[in-house]
C-alpha cells in the first residue's frame, strides 16, 4: 500500500513538473496562424509594456482610464499612434488585459475607459479628449509623445458598437475601427446604445468587423431576412462602398474569447482555456499596423479575394473591398 | 445477562421509531425545488392587439425575482414593465418573456442573457425566432 501511494505521488509530480516544463507554444493552440502578416503579427510586438491608470476621471461619467503603453515611450524618436478601447457589457479593461498589452507591445498607446456601459461611443471619445490633454501636459509621460493623426478604436460586444459611434461621430479624429463581435440590432437595448443605421451608412472612415463562428446567437456571419442590421453580412454591406472594410469569422470563437489570456492553467484545472484569444491577435493587429502605422505589406493581407487573410485556415466568412 | 439485553432491546426499539419518525413527519412548510421555472405576471396581461396600449404606469410590482431586477436595470427605464419572465431551469442565467417601455409601449418578447447582460426584442423577425429557441431547456447556452 504504500509502495503504491508513493508512486502515485511520483506520477502527480512528474506530470506536474512536466507541465510547468512546457513551453506555451507546445501546448495545444486553437487558431495557430498560418501566414506571414498573420504569424508575424500574432507574436507580441518588441515592446516591453507598462500599463498606467488615469488618477481621476477621464470621461464624463466620472471613470478612469487604464493606458497602455511601451515602457520607453519616453526615449522613442516617433510619436505612436493610439487606439481608443471600448469595453463590452459590464466590463472593463481588466477583462481584456492580453489583448491590449499586445497592442502596447507593436507600438500603440492603447487608452481604455472603465465605463462599462460604452455603446454610445461617447465615453470612447471622452477617452481620447483625455489622452490629448495628457499630450499637452509637460508633467505627462504622454507628453509630446501621441500620433493624433493616426487614432483607432476598437471595442468588443457593445463596446464594438461603442467603438464605431465613436468614430462616426469624432469628425475624422478616428480613422479605422475594429469591431469584434459587433451584436445584431436586435440586441441593442437600448435601441440606440448601438451601431444605429443611420450612422454606419452615412460614416466614413474604415472597418474590419470580427466574430467567431460560435457566436452565432449575437454576433452571426448571416441572417435570413429582415430590416435591422441583424448579422456582420448586413453590417459589412451597409458600410458605404466607399469606406475601406474588411469581414471575418474566427473559427470556434465565442462571443467572449477576446477575453480570454493564452494558455489554459496548470493541466487546464486552474483557468479556462480560451480560444479566440490567439486566433484574435494576428488580423486584427495587422489591420491596426496597416492603418495606423503604415504597414503596406499587412495591408495587402486584406486585398480582396487575393489577400493572406483568405487563406488563412482559422478564418471564414471572410470578404473585403480591399483594392 | 437478561437486563442488559432487555436494554439494548428497548433502545434499538425506541431509536428505530425515532427514525421512522423523521421520515413520516410532515414539513411545516414545502420549499420551492432548486432550479424550478419561476412563472410571474409582473404587470395586467396586454391587449392581444399589436397596437400601442395605454403608458405603462410606474407602480410596476415590487415584488420582483433578481432576475427581473437585472433585466430592469439594463433596460434602464424606470417605465419599463415586464411579465411572463421564465428562467430556464437548466441555464437559470437565460430568462425570456414579455417587455414593453415608455419609448415602446407594446409588450414584445425578449430574450435575456444574464451572464453576458444581453437583451434581444422580437423584431417580428425569423432570426429572433432563432434566437428565442434558446429559452428551451437543454439548448445550448451561448
Amino acid at each position: 500500500m504504500k509502495r503504491l501511494s508513493r508512486a502515485i505521488c511520483t506520477s502527480l509530480v512528474s506530470a506536474t513538473a512536466l507541465a510547468a516544463a512546457l513551453p506555451a507554444a507546445a501546448q495545444s493552440v486553437p487558431n495557430a496562424p498560418t501566414g506571414p502578416v498573420e504569424t508575424q503579427y500574432y507574436a507580441n510586438g518588441s515592446y516591453a509594456t507598462t500599463t498606467t491608470r488615469s488618477t481621476a476621471a477621464c470621461d464624463s461619467k466620472g471613470n478612469q482610464c487604464d493606458v497602455f503603453y511601451p515602457t520607453n515611450i519616453a526615449s522613442l524618436n516617433t510619436r505612436l499612434p493610439l487606439v481608443v478601447w471600448a469595453n463590452g457589457t459590464d466590463s472593463t479593461p481588466d477583462n481584456y488585459t492580453n489583448w491590449l498589452k499586445h497592442l502596447a507591445s507593436w507600438g500603440f498607446v492603447v487608452v481604455a475607459t472603465r465605463d462599462k456601459q460604452t455603446g454610445y461611443g461617447n465615453t470612447v471619445l471622452d477617452s481620447l479628449a483625455y489622452m490629448q490633454a495628457q499630450e499637452a501636459n509637460p508633467a505627462s509621460p504622454f507628453y509630446h509623445r501621441i500620433d493624433f493623426a493616426h487614432v483607432g478604436a476598437a471595442g468588443h460586444s457593445q463596446g464594438a458598437s461603442g467603438a464605431a459611434n465613436a468614430m462616426f461621430h469624432s469628425n475624422g479624429a478616428i480613422l479605422t475601427t475594429v469591431t469584434f463581435e459587433l451584436p445584431s440590432q436586435t440586441w441593442c437595448n437600448p435601441a440606440d446604445n448601438c451601431l444605429l443605421t443611420p450612422t454606419l451608412t452615412g460614416g466614413s472612415g474604415s472597418i474590419f468587423y470580427v466574430s467567431g463562428t460560435a457566436d452565432s446567437l449575437i454576433a452571426p456571419d448571416t441572417q435570413s431576412g429582415g430590416t435591422q442590421l441583424n448579422s456582420q453580412t448586413a453590417y459589412y454591406n451597409a458600410t458605404p462602398a466607399g469606406m475601406l472594410k474588411a469581414k471575418g469569422l474566427l473559427k470556434g470563437a465565442n462571443h467572449n474569447d477576446i477575453t480570454g489570456t493564452p494558455g489554459c492553467g496548470l493541466l487546464g484545472f486552474l483557468k479556462a482555456c480560451s480560444n479566440g484569444v490567439y486566433g484574435y491577435l494576428g488580423f486584427p493587429t495587422a489591420w491596426l499596423a496597416w492603418q495606423l502605422k503604415g504597414d503596406a505589406t499587412a495591408g495587402a493581407a486584406f486585398k480582396s479575394g487575393t489577400g493572406e487573410f483568405f487563406t488563412a485556415t482559422a478564418w471564414q466568412g471572410r470578404v473585403s473591398n480591399i483594392p | 445477562m437478561p437486563a442488559r439485553r432487555k436494554m439494548l432491546v428497548v433502545i434499538g426499539v425506541v431509536a428505530v421509531a425515532a427514525i421512522a419518525a423523521l421520515f413520516a413527519w410532515p414539513p411545516a412548510s414545502r420549499a420551492p425545488d432548486v432550479g424550478a421555472v419561476v412563472v410571474r405576471a409582473a404587470a395586467p396581461a396586454a391587449s392581444p392587439s399589436p397596437g400601442p396600449v395605454p403608458e405603462p404606469s410606474a407602480s410596476a410590482s415590487p415584488m420582483r425575482s433578481p432576475v427581473e431586477t437585472a433585466i430592469l436595470a439594463s433596460i434602464g427605464d424606470p417605465r419599463a414593465e415586464l411579465r411572463d419572465v421564465t428562467a430556464r431551469r437548466d441555464a437559470p442565467q437565460i430568462a425570456c418573456g414579455e417587455k414593453r417601455t415608455s419609448r415602446d409601449p407594446v409588450f414584445r418578447r425578449f430574450v435575456w442573457l444574464g451572464h453576458l447582460k444581453m437583451l434581444a426584442t422580437d423584431d417580428g423577425s425569423q432570426d429572433f425566432g432563432t434566437i428565442a429557441a434558446v429559452c428551451r431547456e437543454g439548448q445550448p447556452v451561448p
